[in-house]
């Protein structure tokens, strides 16, 4: 089963991914600021993809691709969910974003991608 | 008058002269002969008859008186008459024959002693010389009478006049013979001397091409070589003098000119030193490599540091210099100079009343008359100095001003990132809810007052998403937090996305879009023009005249160097007024249009971002909108 980081500090923005992927059939787990995300990540969890906020508390979520990327040097796959285009500009000079989702987007384009990257 | 004329004239008149004054003295000279002889023989003849008469006389003969006389004019042609008077003077014969002129009787007498006496008559026949001579002697008392004989002068006339021809003949002869004279004199002399007077003449007026014609040989064709080999003299003399005189004019041209330069250089060389706002000095440089006495100053030089001309051609640099520069520098600064470098260094000048004058001193070292000098023009940097501490202290100002506004920046785009995340986050959770809503309805029932509750509050969140776009779009563009692209992009494909986007507001609203959209590419910014295509395709829709139903036609077509995109609608129009105000900031058409009144604003400021224009069409109200979109398609995008 893969296994699906969500790095999201809006409950209700993670219950929406939940309701919209619970049909895909993968493993998800929630992060609630970059922080904890990487602490999936230096746990040693098998994470095949991340949806990624960027505005995160403690830990933001270019601060976590960095850290990911360039500190980790891991290929996680990642798809930036952003209610701007602009924020996503940043992380895209850190390193490779396999997928972008605008929040407000019907959610049947992120499942599309999601399916694109698990090989659903 | 000619040379030639004048010995012809003088010769002719000395020839006619001297052949008229020695026929004159002929003509005389014979003359006074021939009379002599003609009275000697016309007595001797008279005193034949007289003495052949005497008896014939005594004897009153007449007949032997007559044969005498007659006998004895015949004896010469040229006696004219012979006749005898008596002792009374009566006529006893003669040989006039019938007719004796008795006029003639008194004109001549013998001598009172009987002798001859000759007279000078002159008749119609011409000279006639009467002799008259006495018959028997007076002295004895037998004077018997006289005889008279007259001969005539032609044979004086004839020898006068042959002596006269002859006379002229020799005088004509000599005149030919002058003449023949003349003309070797003329050929062998007077030409050969005009010639020569000609070829003197062009030499005398500077003509020294002149050449004479020699002839034949003698002194004057050597004359005549010599003149010419002396003109060729001349000639070559003259030529050598003109290359001389070229050479010297040209050499004094040059050395003219060389001193109209020398002295202009030396003008523009005082003028120039006078006039430099700089200092200079030139000094000497003592044997010990050290810095000697000014030798020369300007005007600045001296006002410079408030010493008179006289006074700083007393001092030395080291007396004006007051930087503690130690031997180390100065030997350092005088070995560069010897290497023929130009060296510049800043020093301090000490003016006259204490000042400190900081200098930036430009030296060169030179030989004057052999000796080595320096020239050194100062500058003073006082205000440079103070321009540079100005500088520093606006740099430092310049730099904390810098770092304010990029902690402002850094606060504005922190700002525009929070106020985007928070106006989009509500929202984008909005649609997330309703999308979820929708998926309950679905699985759980949706009825048709659903459905529309449903409906509406997606097309109300579309729109507040497209508001809050356009107002943080217009934030970004004022702020100039986003420039323009000049990516290769395909013109067509960014409006087909854009109609995609709207195909399902579209579809739900019953419009009809026709496109003409061929390929083109062209050089810009796709996603700032996606949202120009956005913000004018949602009018459109927005606009239409019914709230179902619509035609929209979208072309794409090249016009010279731009692609021109016009997007035709048959929705409510526009009047003139509001053609003019619908870029301004918030204007809206009507006051329930929903939007937040930025849109347009935001397109032209993109359209006109990347070197493009914007309008619109419009007949009037409810006859439709085109806009009109030019777009460069090498790329125009405006360069901050």
């Amino acid at each position: 089963m893969k296994t699906l980081l969500i790095v999201e500090d809006d409950t209700d923005i993670q219950d929406y991914y939940q309701i919209l992927l619970s049909g895909l059939g993968v493993r998800i787990l929630c992060a609630y600021t970059g922080k904890q995300g990487l602490t999936f990540v230096d746990a040693g969890e098998e994470i095949d993809l991340i949806l990624l906020d960027i505005v995160l508390p403690e830990m933001g979520g270019e601060e976590f691709f960095q850290e990911l990327r360039i500190v980790r040097q891991a290929s996680t796959r990642v798809i930036v969910c952003s209610v701007d285009e602009k924020l996503i500009e940043p992380l895209r000079r850190i390193g490779p974003v396999q997928g972008t989702f605008l929040k407000g987007d019907p959610g049947s384009t992120l499942v599309a991608m999601i399916k694109e990257q698990l090989s659903l | 008058v000619k040379l030639r004329t004048k010995l012809v004239g003088g010769t002719i008149f000395l020839v006619v002269l001297l052949g008229a004054s020695l026929i004159y003295l002929l003509r005389d000279t014979l003359t006074a002969r021939l009379e002599t002889e003609l009275h000697r023989r016309g007595v001797f003849i008279a005193k034949f008859v007289a003495d052949d008469s005497v008896k014939s006389i005594l004897t009153e003969d007449t007949v032997s008186l007559l044969l005498l006389v007659e006998g004895s004019r015949r004896v010469e042609e040229d006696i004219s008459y012979i006749f005898i008077q008596d002792s009374a003077g009566a006529v006893m014969v003669h040989t006039f024959g019938d007719s004796f002129p008795i006029g003639l009787l008194r004109v001549n007498t013998p001598a009172p002693d009987g002798g001859p006496s000759v007279r000078k008559l002159t008749t119609g026949m011409g000279t006639i010389y009467d002799v008259a001579v006495g018959v028997g002697d007076i002295n004895q008392g037998t004077y018997l009478g006289s005889v008279r004989v007259g001969i005539l002068g032609k044979s004086i006339d004839e020898g006068v006049a042959a002596v006269l021809y002859n006379g002229a003949g020799i005088t004509i002869a000599c005149l030919l013979l002058f003449g023949a004279v003349a003309l070797w004199v003329d050929l062998v002399i007077t030409r050969n001397i005009e010639a020569l007077g000609a070829g003197t003449k062009a030499l005398g007026l500077g003509d020294l091409d002149y050449r004479i014609t020699v002839h034949g040989s003698g002194e004057f064709a050597e004359l005549a070589s010599a003149f010419n080999a002396m003109t060729d003299n001349i000639r070559r003399s003259e030529d050598k003098l003109v290359d001389l005189n070229t050479t010297l004019l040209r050499e004094v041209r040059d050395r003219t000119a060389a001193e109209n330069g020398l002295r202009r250089s030396r003008e523009r060389y005082a003028v120039l030193f006078g006039s430099v706002s700089d200092a200079i000095y030139v000094h000497a440089v003592t044997e010990g490599g050290r810095p000697g006495r000014i030798v020369e100053v300007n005007d600045a030089g001296c006002s410079h540091l408030g010493y008179s001309r006289e006074e700083m051609l007393k001092m030395t640099i080291d007396q004006i210099d007051a930087t503690e520069t130690d031997a180390t520098e100065s030997a350092e600064i005088v070995a560069r100079l010897r290497t023929g470098d130009t060296v510049v260094f800043e020093s301090v000048h000490c003016a006259r009343d204490g000042r400190r004058v900081p200098v930036e001193v430009c030296a060169r070292l030179f030989d004057l008359d052999g000796l080595p000098m320096v020239i050194s023009i100062c500058r003073d940097i006082s205000e440079r100095k103070r321009a540079a501490d100005d500088l520093r202290h606006a740099n430092a100002e310049l730099a904390r001003q810098n770092q304010e506004l990029t902690k402002l920046d850094r606060l504005r785009e922190g700002f525009v990132r929070d106020v985007s995340h928070e106006l989009k986050t509500p929202v984008a959770k909005h649609a997330m809810q309703l999308e979820i809503l929708r998926g309950i309805a679905h699985r759980e029932g949706f009825t048709p007052a659903i459905a529309k509750v449903v409906a509406v509050m997606e097309s109300s969140i579309r729109r507040q998403q497209q508001v809050i776009r356009n107002l943080l779009g217009l934030a970004r563009l004022e702020s100039g937090a986003r420039g323009y692209r000049r990516d290769p992009i395909q013109l067509d494909q960014v409006v087909r996305g854009v109609i995609d986007d709207y195909q399902p507001e579209l579809s739900a609203r019953g419009i009809v879009v026709a496109v003409d959209l061929p390929p083109v590419a062209i050089a810009s910014d796709a996603e700032m023009l996606w949202h120009v295509f956005s913000n004018l395709l949602n009018n459109a829709i927005k606009f239409q005249k019914h709230p179902a139903g619509g035609y929209i036609r979208i072309t794409l077509v090249i016009e010279g160097d731009a692609a021109v995109v016009r997007m035709r609608d048959e929705g409510i129009g526009l009047t003139a007024a509001e053609l003019a105000k619908v870029f301004d900031k918030f204007y809206q058409v009507t006051a329930s249009a929903e939007g937040s009144g930025v849109g347009l604003t935001i397109c032209r400021m993109i359209v006109e971002g990347v070197g493009g224009s914007i309008r619109f069409e419009s007949a009037g109200r409810g006859t439709g909108v085109t806009a009109v979109v030019a777009l460069p398609i090498g790329g125009g995008v405006k360069t901050a």
